[in-house]
């Protein structure tokens, strides 16, 4: 948890490693004033943020978790402003983040989510958790009543 | 698990603490209402002349809201405000505190002029 924000966590998350190093090792994410700056945040307190209220709130808004195509792999992406964080759902209200991309960086013919499919689902292969990863739709695995 | 090494300032941290607040506790609200079926985000949209989108932008953190727009928020769910704006050593507790303390007064051990923020939404009743 951000050492600004005094509420305890009432669910979990799981950050790879991996993602914490990119998220620490890239200077852009920690730009106040981007292109697209929205809420008065730079893109790495915005993700932290959306990290935290998904720990933390009793009710999180869930129109920011989407399944990414081919659904049938099971990879989720969580969206905040400039950001998309991919990973999978190992129980209902949890979620296992493994990588991170820019938000311009997941749409077009130069996307990197195929990549990013693939990172989350190599880290769960190698580390023995693919058969964690949960199927099912947004109204299953993220019921709005906690 | 480790956590992400790049810490805030404290003057930025008052700011992430306060702009975190005000968004989960309108959250926590919306919530409330929400699964009294007593309000969505259309039409807590349609009392305040804005778009749906507005609101959820507001909600999730995505706009910078100026305090009319706070306040209209807490309006539109049938919430109260409490703000309180005091002195950590007036008011210990067991709750994380942002000590703006500035480098001077760091390095003599003092606190003074430190202030923190404290909001809540308390539910407007009948």
């Amino acid at each position: 948890m951000p050492d600004h924000d005094g509420r305890n966590p009432v669910r979990p998350l799981y950050l790879a490693a991996e993602l914490i190093r990119w998220v620490d090792e890239t200077d852009e994410l920690y730009v106040e004033d981007w292109s697209d700056r929205a809420g008065g945040r730079s893109r790495f307190e915005h993700l932290e943020q959306m990290l935290s209220d998904f720990r933390c709130d009793r009710r999180p808004l869930v129109g920011d978790l989407n399944r990414v195509k081919p659904t049938k792999r099971g990879i989720w992406s969580m969206h905040c402003p400039g950001l998309r964080v991919f990973g999978w759902v190992p129980d209902t209200w949890s979620i296992v983040a493994v990588a991170v991309a820019f938000a311009e960086d997941a749409h077009g013919p130069n996307s990197v989510v195929d990549a990013k499919i693939n990172e989350v689902l190599d880290f769960a292969k190698a580390n023995g958790l693919a058969g964690t990863i949960q199927l099912g739709e947004r109204s299953g695995l993220f019921q709005q009543k906690t | 698990m480790g956590s992400f090494s790049r810490k805030p300032n404290n003057r930025r941290s008052v700011y992430l603490k306060l702009a975190g607040e005000i968004e989960g506790q309108l959250r926590q609200a919306y919530a409330k209402r929400n699964e009294q079926k007593r309000e969505t985000q259309v039409s807590v949209a349609e009392k305040l002349g804005v778009d749906r989108s507005a609101v959820n932008r507001r909600l999730v953190g995505r706009t910078n809201m100026t305090i009319e727009t706070i306040a209209d928020m807490v309006w539109a769910l049938g919430h109260c405000i409490k703000v309180e704006i005091f002195d950590p050593e007036d008011h210990p507790s067991n709750e994380h505190r942002i000590v703006p303390v500035d480098e001077g007064a760091a390095e003599t051990g003092s606190s003074a002029n430190a202030a923190q923020t404290k909001l809540t939404f308390a539910h407007a009743g009948a």
